[in-house]
């Protein structure tokens, strides 16, 4: 049962990925990222029930259940910062956002 | 006894220094005041320190040794440990006695200029006072290393906020160019820990750092890295470009302790930790230090002569005299080291004085363009017999200082078995140079017609005269008399350090001088990869 | 026997403070200066400072006498007094004296002639009206200084203190002839003279190091291989080579200090210190050090034939070349600069024809009539406002007839006139040079007859025909004042009378003993042989007279010459004429400064504005190059940063992959 799990995440993942580079709006991106997270998420669960050796655990689950947690709590700062960056910008265009580059 | 006095030398500046600071800015006098005590006392204590070192020659005073930082302690065996290990020997007392006389010196001598963020400028030197006196005293090399570093940081700012129009460009310079260099350092005695701790415990006792059996290749390779940091200290031609600079914009108390002190840093360090440290790659690299000495006398005082600003001549003059440092130091023979040691005295005290002297110049005529200044003899007689004297000091007239330890320097290079007669003679060279730019200097500015900038000298509303005010000529007064006295009696400086120096120094290397066999030899089986076709 | 047993102990060591005493008088000077206190006293200090350095100099002379008739000769004497530094290897070197007869004549000299010019300087350093002039009170201090210098230098036991001593000497000599200081060319003689004589130090300097590298090897365990005495003692166990470089190394030293060539260039110049210095320091003492040196190196020269012919030619060379340009100049004192060199050429020559006791005689004799010329050019000077070109007046013999008086016996003196001392000396050296060296006793004998010549038209350019007064001499130019005269008196009886010391007296026939009564070599010689001196044996007291009578021709047919031609002060220079463009490349002294200018100091100068360049745009380019490699790679890397969070994420992402693919396919390390 471990290789279609682990398929499952790592589609998800790259799915993810892909929106994460080419999409250019910040909700995307975000929501892309959380797609991502999803994916490593799916992952931890399917290695702790089915482990390379030794007996299963409930690690992997536990774990999976404390990202998701910290997921939320991330979406929503992730969420109000999109939400001041298009107040302060008016735009949630990716590309309007480069001032990590001097000009 | 001695240790507590040692104690209060490196950190009686520092407490100094943060009283200062959390002084309102407005009392730059009351700063002026406490820094000039503080120095006073340190001068006390270290020429006190230095002479109860005369007393017994194998004598380690004031040792201290504390474990400061401890790293990874938990494998048995394993570890690194980084001690307060302070001492001193005859080596290191004599450079604190050097430091501790110049201190009060160099912060007499600002009381009329420095007017600007006063007490800042009182406490960074007391910083520096600090952390020049830690550097001598270090008995562990990290340590050392750490106070070697440390100075820079209050030079920085000395001559960053202090000094003259091009101070930013002169100390950032001065910052990088440094410490670039002792990085290397760093990672040559980080290695040479870790050969001495030999796959167990690691520390950076001087000592045991001394007595490391190290290859041939190692020590070649090993000199180099710990060269990097001291030759551009020192400085050593052509790494010198940092201190003309430096010492130019430096404000005179920057000058005074940057020229009599810190340069003094990379001779300490070749003495203390090179020629012990790595006796082989330093025999080895001898012909080439010496030559690099010889182009320093030559190059620098050629320089010197074609100088306007008298402050630039004394710059360059430093990187002359300090090849005849370097030339006597690596002529691998007694006289050469106790030589060596006591031109750095003297030319702390020489180019000290010369620094103070062209700085009470500065603070009245604002210039020291030399084609602006001129027969200033009548104006300044009080200055101008000063003058004289540290000029005669530093070309090395008989009676003076400065003569010893420029015979005895260029007397080992000529009989040293690793340098020999050409380099002896090559040097000897510098004896005529350094007087045609000294007197060159000595007649622009204090003989001919009377030549100063219009509206004659600014009295600073009456705290100055025009010749020297007693505060100045009680500065320089303790110079010039030592300028006599150790030209009459420099062994009551060498007398001890003589069998110290052999006895740390020269027993370590003189194994490796070998009389036969060409230099040029020698040298190229040290380096790596030529090394093995003469291997047994 | 040095001293006699019961000589008090107390004596030697008074004997022992000799140098001090000047030492002491210039301190308290000093001390005057900066209190502010007794300064008119100056002269007193320095004065009673000179006269007990003389009466002990005296006193030492005595002493060192050697005792009977002189052929038993004891050697010298090494005294230790105090240890100096150390050169390892349990080498010291020491504060030392070394006693001998060459010792004692030097202390005499130095001494006697000191006490004179600084008596003499009490007047020529006031003005008409009794008003000392600006930095009455420095000169003197200087002169003590020098005194002591120079007793340094000749009491020294050891090279390095001879250095010392060498050295001390010479900052005397920058110091006063810089006394003027805010005259730009005083200034510039200084410090000329200062530099041209650190050229010789340097070859002096090397040859101390060359010696002590030779004569380590042989050294006996305690004894310090610098100290003299152990140089002497091991000197014939050095070969040939080693002895004639290292003489070679140490005659630099001299070249410089005594004015040859080609190092004369700095003694001209030097008279633009006050005359009193230039009767001192570059006439009577300090110029003769080099002499000093090479007659008390005399075992090693004995043993250096290369360096001794060296030394004769460098000498016969510069005694005809420094005559020459004496002939064509107007400044009294610089025709007495020549002069100087001239006559220390012709020491030199005696030191190289093996005769350095005739050198001595020489050197003893000259200092008293060429500080007499001296003195007396100063007095000439002070009473015409200090003009001393000889265009400018004539005639003084009406003003100033005493000066007159005591010129004219240094002029006969230096001219080598018969019976005066100057003609015994310098007849001794014509002797040694022509038993040794024909060619060079030919010019010397050439010279002998300029010397005459130019002196003398120097004194009667100066004294005879009409009067004629520069406008700086006022209406009434003064006669030297009494303070002068003394001195100048006591000098010119020596003049006269010290040659006679070196004469020994011996009634025969007129071939063998000149006039009847005078042959060569008298009590003098036996004085300074009682040392380390090397002479080649000389049977005293006798040999032919006939060179005596020869050089006597010589001389006074020179003085007849220059009477003929000079006699009347002529304005238009006739020997302008006779010689054409000889003359006037004399009268440019061969344009030596403009040509040592043009090849050493210019282009050393050049160097140095060309290492500056080097050091601004090479060095310090290089250091600003490296330091500039992480900035021009961090150019070329910010590209990369262009702030799109997606294209990071993107090459993170590639790079995770390739990563993967290493991994995957080309497996762990």
């Amino acid at each position: 049962m471990l290789i279609p799990l682990v398929l499952v995440g790592a589609a998800l993942f790259s799915l993810g990925l892909i929106g994460f580079v080419t999409r250019r709006n910040l909700i995307i991106i975000f929501l892309c990222t959380e797609l991502m997270f999803q994916g490593i998420v799916l992952n931890l669960a399917a290695f702790g029930r089915y482990p390379l050796s030794g007996p299963p655990s409930l690690d992997g689950q536990a774990f999976a259940i404390f990202l998701l947690a910290i997921a939320a709590a991330e979406a929503a700062l992730g969420l109000a910062l999109v939400v001041l960056l298009y107040r302060y910008r008016g735009t949630l265009d990716a590309n309007a956002y480069k001032v990590l580059k001097d000009s | 006894m001695e240790a507590i006095g040692l104690h209060i030398l490196i950190f009686a500046p520092f407490a100094a220094a943060l009283a200062i600071w959390s002084l309102p800015a407005s009392r730059g006098d009351l700063a002026y005041r406490i820094a000039l005590a503080v120095g006073g006392m340190v001068c006390a204590i270290g020429l006190g320190l230095w002479w109860v070192t005369t007393g017994d020659a194998d004598a380690l005073i004031g040792e201290t040794r504390l474990t400061w930082v401890t790293i990874a302690d938990t494998a048995a065996g394993a570890g690194v440990t980084i001690r307060y290990h302070v001492g001193l020997d005859a080596i290191s007392a004599v450079l604190v006695g050097l430091t501790a006389l110049l201190v009060p010196l160099s912060i007499a001598c600002g009381a009329v200029s420095i007017r600007e963020r006063a007490t800042e400028y009182y406490a960074w030197l007391m910083v520096l006072t600090g952390a020049m006196f830690g550097v001598f005293a270090a008995r562990d090399v990290l340590l050392f290393y750490v106070f070697f570093e440390f100075t820079l940081v209050p030079l920085y700012f000395l001559i960053g906020i202090w000094g003259g129009p091009e101070r930013r460009y002169a100390a950032n310079k001065f910052f990088l160019f440094t410490f670039v260099g002792s990085v290397i350092t760093f990672a040559g005695i980080l290695y040479l820990a870790i050969r001495a701790a030999d796959g167990g415990a690691i520390d950076f006792d001087l000592l045991r750092l001394s007595s490391v059996s190290l290859s041939t290749a190692e020590q070649s390779l090993l000199f180099l890295a710990l060269f990097c940091g001291f030759a551009i200290k020192v400085p050593l031609f052509p790494l010198h470009t940092w201190l003309p600079l430096a010492h130019t914009e430096a404000p005179t108390a920057g000058s005074v302790l940057l020229a009599g002190v810190l340069l003094k840093l990379g001779t300490y360090g070749f003495l203390r930790f090179s020629l012990p440290m790595t006796p082989e790659g330093a025999v080895a690299w001898a012909p080439l230090m010496g030559g690099l000495a010889i182009c320093g006398i030559i190059y620098g005082a050629l320089i010197s002569w074609v100088q306007r600003d008298v402050k630039k001549l004394v710059a360059y003059s430093s990187v002359s005299h300090l090849g005849f440092c370097m030339l006597g130091m690596f002529s691998m023979m007694s006289a050469g080291l106790t030589g060596s040691v006591l031109y750095m005295v003297n030319h702390g005290i020489n180019t000290g004085a010369l620094f103070l002297v062209v700085g009470m110049i500065y603070d009245r005529y604002h210039t020291r363009d030399m084609d602006k200044l001129g027969g200033l003899a009548r104006q300044m007689p009080v200055m101008s017999f000063f003058l004289i004297i540290f000029v005669l000091a530093s070309v090395g007239l008989p009676l003076t200082n400065g003569f010893i330890s420029e015979f005895t320097v260029l007397f080992a290079a000529y009989q040293s078995k690793v340098l020999g007669p050409a380099f002896g003679a090559m040097g000897a060279v510098g004896i005529l140079l350094g007087a045609i730019y000294m007197l060159y200097m000595t007649g622009k500015v204090l003989f001919g017609p009377l030549n100063e900038p219009h509206g004659g000298p600014d009295l600073h509303n009456g705290r100055l005269k025009p010749d020297l005010t007693r505060r100045e000529i009680a500065i320089l007064a303790p110079l010039a008399a030592l300028v006599l006295i150790l030209g009459v009696a420099p062994k009551v400086l060498t007398n001890p350090l003589e069998p110290v120096l052999e006895a740390r120094v020269l027993a370590r290397v003189a194994p490796h001088v070998a009389p036969a066999a060409p230099s040029g030899r020698r040298m190229a089986a040290l380096l790596p990869g030529a090394a093995a076709p003469e291997a047994p | 026997m040095l001293l006699a047993a019961e000589t008090a102990s107390s004596l030697m060591s008074l004997g022992l403070t000799l140098p001090l005493w000047p030492l002491l008088s210039a301190a308290l000077v000093g001390i005057m200066l900066a209190s502010g206190r007794f300064r008119g006293m100056a002269h007193v200090a320095v004065i009673a400072g000179a006269l007990v350095a003389a009466v002990l100099g005296a006193v030492w002379f005595v002493q060192l006498a050697p005792a009977g008739d002189g052929h038993g000769a004891t050697g010298g004497v090494s005294m230790d007094i105090a240890p100096w530094f150390s050169l390892g290897d349990g080498q010291m070197v020491g504060f030392n004296y070394y006693l001998d007869g060459l010792t004692g004549v030097m202390l005499l000299v130095v001494t006697s002639v000191a006490l004179m010019v600084v008596i003499y300087s009490v007047g020529y350093m006031k003005d008409h009206h009794g008003h000392r002039e600006r930095g009455y009170e420095r000169f003197f201090a200087f002169l003590g200084l020098f005194i002591f210098s120079m007793l340094m230098l000749v009491l020294a036991g050891n090279f390095v203190l001879l250095y010392l001593g060498w050295e001390l000497v010479g900052l005397c000599s920058y110091l006063l002839i810089g006394f003027y200081y805010r005259k730009p060319e005083a200034a510039a003689a200084a410090k000329k003279a200062f530099l041209v004589n650190r050229i010789g130090d340097f070859g002096f300097a090397l040859g101390i190091f060359a010696l002590y590298q030779y004569i380590l090897p042989h050294v006996q365990p305690g004894e310090n291989a610098l100290d003299y005495a152990v140089v002497f003692r091991h000197a014939a166990q050095l070969t040939a080579d080693q002895v004639n470089l290292v003489c070679l190394l140490l005659f630099c030293g001299a070249m410089g200090k005594s004015a040859q060539i080609p190092l004369y260039v700095w003694l001209p110049d030097a008279m633009e210190g006050p005359s009193p210095v230039s009767a001192l320091i570059h006439a009577a003492t300090m110029v003769t050090a080099g002499v000093y040196m090479v007659a008390r190196c005399g075992p090693l020269f004995a043993n250096a034939p290369d360096a001794l012919e060296v030394v004769t030619w460098v000498g016969a060379i510069g005694a005809i070349y420094a005559a020459t340009m004496a002939m064509a100049q107007y400044d009294m004192k610089r025709i007495l600069a020549y002069s100087t060199m001239s006559q220390l050429a012709y020491m030199f020559v005696a030191l190289g024809c093996g005769a350095p006791d005739s050198a001595v005689f020489h050197l003893y004799t000259h200092a008293f009539f060429k500080a007499l010329l001296f003195l007396g050019a100063g007095s000439v000077m002070h009473a015409m406002g200090n003009v001393i070109d000889l265009r400018e007046f004539s005639g003084l013999r009406s003003v100033l007839p005493t000066t007159q008086r005591l010129m004219l016996i240094g002029c006969l003196a230096l001219a080598g006139f018969p019976l005066l001392s100057g003609f015994w000396s310098k007849d001794e050296i014509l002797h040694a040079a022509l038993e040794h060296n024909f060619p060079v006793f030919v010019i010397l004998l050439l010279t002998s007859f300029m010397t005459a010549y130019y002196t003398f038209r120097m004194y009667f350019l100066c004294f005879h025909g009409p009067l004629r007064l520069p406008a700086a001499a006022g209406a009434h130019p003064h006669d030297a004042p009494p303070v002068m005269v003394l001195p100048m008196t006591l000098l010119a009886a020596g003049a006269v009378l010290a040659g006679y010391l070196g004469v020994a007296i011996h009634w025969g026939s007129p071939l063998d003993s000149f006039l009847f009564v005078f042959q060569g070599h008298g009590w003098f010689h036996h004085y300074v042989h009682n040392g380390s001196m090397v002479v080649t044996p000389v049977e005293h007291g006798s040999g032919s007279a006939v060179l005596y009578y020869v050089s006597a021709a010589v001389g006074i047919v020179g003085i007849w010459m220059a009477w003929r031609r000079y006699g009347t002060a002529p304005q238009d220079e006739p020997d302008r004429k006779s010689f054409g463009p000889l003359w006037l490349l004399w009268h440019a002294r061969y344009y030596v400064d403009e040509i040592f200018d043009a090849v050493f100091v210019q282009p050393l100068r050049a160097l140095g504005r060309l290492f500056f360049a080097v050091d601004r745009a090479g060095v310090d380019g290089a250091v600003n190059a490296i330091g500039g490699t992480p900035r021009a790679l961090g150019a070329v890397l910010r590209v990369a940063q262009n702030g799109m969070l997606q294209s990071y994420a993107l090459t993170t992402a590639l790079g995770i992959a390739v990563l993967a693919l290493l991994w995957r396919f080309v497996g762990t390390p």
